[in-house]
């Protein structure tokens, strides 16, 4: 297989074209009909109605397993992978199959299948209210949009997301107007944005591969993303960019080969919409989109130079213009604060990486959480496993690529993309450059499912499949393995990606509902913490000062209106309030620096670790370095102090009012 | 009447009903399926329809939900912005403008091309002819389809049945706990108010090695 028999629907070519186009750019009869109801072979039911009930019956055993844990039962932790790898493997093997065995549209069913099961899989975690830490932070946002009706309001301790209210907007009209309460509204617009997601990736691998298989496989990549079942299934601002941002590069990439100039035109109008509903979305996303858009229209635009059948870049730059136009407006509504929030974020990331490499700072062992339960060694390995992996798959494919270029430009940018995989790898070396590493999972994910799609593709092709450019162009030429045996490897190196990503992306304590555990936040949403966060928002003040260990400070602040304050003032960390044996001096100076009025205090934090490594946040005394418990003395140090009145307490939960709350500098 | 004008017209009508029912508190448990529609598909449409795009149906579906999310975005940023700040019912008014008009306009270019062309009316004739064929394989075509659409009715009822069974796991065991926590209360007497009634209460607490719940004041 050659360059020559690749796709050309970057082209001007007719775009009712053979192979593995045919189809897809313009309607043909079961398009039309929206669905034969029988599949591509003509069998019914449709296999993706049968996998959806499949998916359905593994959603039922996995609340099963999530009452277990709830219960306490030590098995749960075991059990969780068996509904997960079962919905998994099962699509894997489907996708598998020969490119004219199942169609586009059923390959599209099996994976908007997928994506909504393992979505659901995560609300069945927190059925009936938010528990995830960026949740919390959200629904604080929302509710402050829905007090006051009003934007950029201010968030204590996630301020970038009071400046990037695109989810907050969509999820209070929706719930105003529809009488929904906001969580499932906000439940709702994840699960329409994922199911977008879902879509506009396999259109864009469309784009980029020209095979309906390579593409559906590529999109099964995508979804063993540490950041996919959970992070990404969160209420928060950049689940829901995701849509937006991917949507707007599969409408381009419909766009790019369209014919007639009227498509063209509106196609790129309805992009550039989307480009620009991204901007106040998620600031990192927006950039990503740009950034893309741009290697994009220059790789056009070496690929027209050297092609005698130009492509229109203009879809491309208008809506790199829209993206780019957005973001600077929006920032300049923002102001400065985007910055002050993300550059200690990335530039810490970047810091303490470089003083690990140069032997001048710290790393951070993995799997190292002293007050977390640990990762099942089987769970160690899967992680290495899946990251060693990838970085074989995207080795063969960039070996293969350096002898053929990249069949389209949306392949080259991608296949870039892909290749800053390694790099971000150093980053998780680091405590400080762990998260940034994380959090980078979706975008680079968009290369690794193109390039190790098309090497994973090319285990067994089987005789007579369509050729397809990327998988060609990724693979040694070689006899077709046995089928079941070649099915049988495709799916073991799926799940190994699949749980591997999970194992990478996300703490057990956090898989499972189950016990309470200490600042674990899922796993720390109970009672108490609720209680007192509720008592405060019907007795104390709104957007009062105060300062609380972590998960009270995330439930003051959704649940009891007010504003927790974190980091440092006077260069003294605030949460050395709560951490400090006695309630000295120093306390006293970081009360009245901060401004503080209510102190939170939980007395389980003697005792026990925080099994996310910090009592409060990353600024406090020994913050993720903690081998011993608060002592006793650090939550009874407040009774009968000067200066504190105790003016709620449920036997866990304590709040003191600070008495004469001294004029100060603000904290950051 | 083009293919394009009936949707048109389908569309405008659907979110003008919508949004007056959505307004006057109407719908009862249709009400969030008409919001779904109203912030999730027909703004979309009704963009897609006044470009003139057209696309296979999961591209056209994709595009209109993108681009409803994009546009109620855009309307609640802007409405936010203003000085009246934000309101769920202002965003729907927004909308279903925004959706009727771009209707109208793709109505009647939609027609205007009909006048000048009259190209439609041949595939609409033909299509009409069809039509009694079409009912006859429709049955049989149906009843192919019964299977699948029944086993995604079940897979729905049974995901459904998960999320119900999940959601009332969770209110048990929140239940439970909270009894655990209210068997335990030491509450201050009823109006009490202020820093006595909470020493009180704390020392109450205090007393029992497991704690209590006080109804304390604010300051």
């Amino acid at each position: 297989m050659t360059a020559t028999r690749s796709p050309r629907h970057h082209g001007r070519a007719p775009l009712r074209a053979r192979g593995p186009l045919a189809g897809l750019y313009s309607p043909s009869l079961p398009d039309v009909l929206g669905d034969d109801g029988a599949g591509t072979s003509g069998r019914w039911p449709a296999p993706s109605a049968a996998y959806a009930l499949l998916v359905a019956v593994s959603l039922l055993a996995l609340a099963a397993v999530d009452d277990m844990a709830r219960s306490g039962a030590g098995d749960a932790a075991t059990l969780f992978w068996l509904p997960l790898v079962v919905m998994f493997a099962a699509a894997a093997i489907r996708l598998f199959a020969r490119e004219q065995r199942l169609d586009a549209n059923e390959r599209l069913r099996i994976l908007v299948t997928l994506g909504l099961g393992l979505y659901v899989a995560k609300v069945l975690h927190s059925p009936s209210e938010f528990t995830f830490s960026d949740e919390l932070s959200t629904l604080r946002t929302t509710k402050d949009l829905a007090a006051s009706g009003h934007l950029l309001s201010t968030n204590a301790l996630a301020k970038a997301f009071a400046l990037y209210p695109g989810v907050d907007l969509i999820a209070l009209t929706l719930a105003q107007i529809s009488g929904l309460p906001l969580f499932a509204s906000g439940l709702i617009l994840i699960g329409v944005a994922k199911v977008v997601v879902v879509v506009a990736l396999f259109r864009i691998m469309l784009a980029a591969t020209g095979a309906t298989r390579t593409a559906s496989i590529g999109v099964l990549v995508y979804m063993t993303n540490p950041n996919f079942l959970f992070f990404d299934s969160q209420f928060g601002y950049e689940s829901f960019a995701l849509a937006p941002a991917l949507g707007a590069l599969a409408l381009v990439s419909l766009a790019v080969p369209s014919r007639r100039p009227a498509s063209r035109r509106a196609l790129t109008a309805l992009a550039a919409l989307s480009a620009v509903a991204t901007a106040p979305s998620h600031h990192i996303t927006s950039y990503a989109l740009a950034i893309i858009l741009a290697l994009w229209a220059l790789a056009l635009r070496l690929r027209n130079a050297r092609r005698a059948d130009p492509v229109s870049v203009m879809p491309v730059l208008a809506v790199l213009a829209a993206t780019v136009t957005a973001i600077a407006v929006w920032l300049a509504i923002v102001g400065q604060s985007t910055s002050e929030y993300l550059q200690p974020v990335l530039g810490g990331a970047a810091n303490a990486t470089f003083d690990f490499l140069t032997g001048a700072g710290r790393g951070k062992a993995p799997f190292n959480a002293p007050g977390s339960p640990a990762n099942a060694p089987a769970e160690q390995l899967l992680a290495f496993g899946s990251v060693l992996l990838l970085l074989a798959l995207l080795a063969a494919g960039l070996l293969r690529l350096r002898r053929e270029r990249p069949p389209t430009a949306l392949a080259g940018v991608l296949t870039l993309l892909a290749a800053i995989y390694p790099l971000s790898l150093l980053l998780r070396l680091t405590q400080a450059g762990a998260e940034t590493s994380n959090r980078a999972s979706e975008f680079v994910f968009l290369g690794l499912a193109l390039v190790a799609g098309g090497v994973l593709s090319r285990i067994s092709p089987g005789a007579g499949a369509p050729a397809d450019a990327i998988a060609s162009a990724t693979a040694p030429r070689r006899r077709p393995w046995p089928r079941a045996l070649a099915t049988a490897l495709f799916a073991a190196i799926m799940l190994v990606l699949f749980s591997g990503g999970i194992v990478v992306g996300w703490p057990p304590s956090s898989r499972i509902p189950g016990r309470p555990l200490l600042e674990a936040d899922p796993r720390s949403v109970e009672v108490y913490d609720l209680a007192a966060a509720r008592w405060a928002a019907a007795h104390l003040p709104p957007h009062s000062r105060l300062v609380a260990d972590r998960e009270n400070g995330l439930l003051m602040s959704a649940y009891g209106n007010q504003d927790p304050q974190i980091g440092a003032v006077q260069r003294l960390p605030l949460g050395a309030v709560i951490t400090s044996p006695s309630f000295d001096r120093t306390d006293r100076a970081i009360v009245a620096a901060a401004r503080l009025q209510y102190i939170v205090v939980d007395r389980r934090l003697a005792g026990h670790l925080p099994a996310f490594g910090v009592y409060v946040d990353h600024d406090e005394p020994e913050a993720y370095e903690h081998r011993t418990p608060l002592p006793a003395s650090a939550v009874t140090k407040f009774a009968g102090a000067a200066g504190l009145r105790l003016i709620y307490d449920n036997g866990e939960v304590s709040i003191y009012a600070v008495q004469t709350p001294p004029a100060g500098s603000a904290t950051r | 009447m083009t293919a394009r004008t009936r949707s048109s017209l389908a569309v405008a009508c659907v979110a003008g009903l919508s949004a007056a029912c959505v307004w006057a508190g109407l719908g009862g448990p249709l009400r969030p399926l008409l919001a779904l529609a109203l912030v999730f598909v027909l703004p979309g449409a009704a963009l897609l329809l006044a470009l003139g795009v057209r696309l296979a149906p999961r591209d056209a579906l994709l595009a209109s939900t993108i681009a409803s999310i994009a546009t109620t975005l855009l309307a609640g940023l802007a409405i936010a912005g203003a000085d009246g700040g934000f309101a769920g019912r202002t965003v729907t008014s927004v909308l279903a403008a925004a959706t009727v008009a771009l209707c109208a306009m793709a109505a009647l270019r939609s027609l205007s091309s009909e006048r000048t062309q009259d190209r439609d009316r041949p595939a609409a004739r033909a299509a009409a002819g069809a039509g009694a064929g079409a009912t006859a394989a429709a049955a049989a075509y149906g009843a192919r389809r019964m299977l699948t659409a029944g086993l995604y009715a079940a897979a729905a009822a049974v995901t459904a049945a998960a999320i119900f069974a999940a959601n009332r796991s969770a209110v048990d065991h929140a239940r439970a706990a909270s009894a655990r926590l209210g068997a335990r209360a030491t509450v201050t007497s009823a109006g009490a108010r202020g820093p006595a009634a909470l020493e009180v209460a704390k020392a109450r607490a205090q007393a029992t090695p497991s704690g209590g719940v006080t109804r304390g004041a604010a300051p």
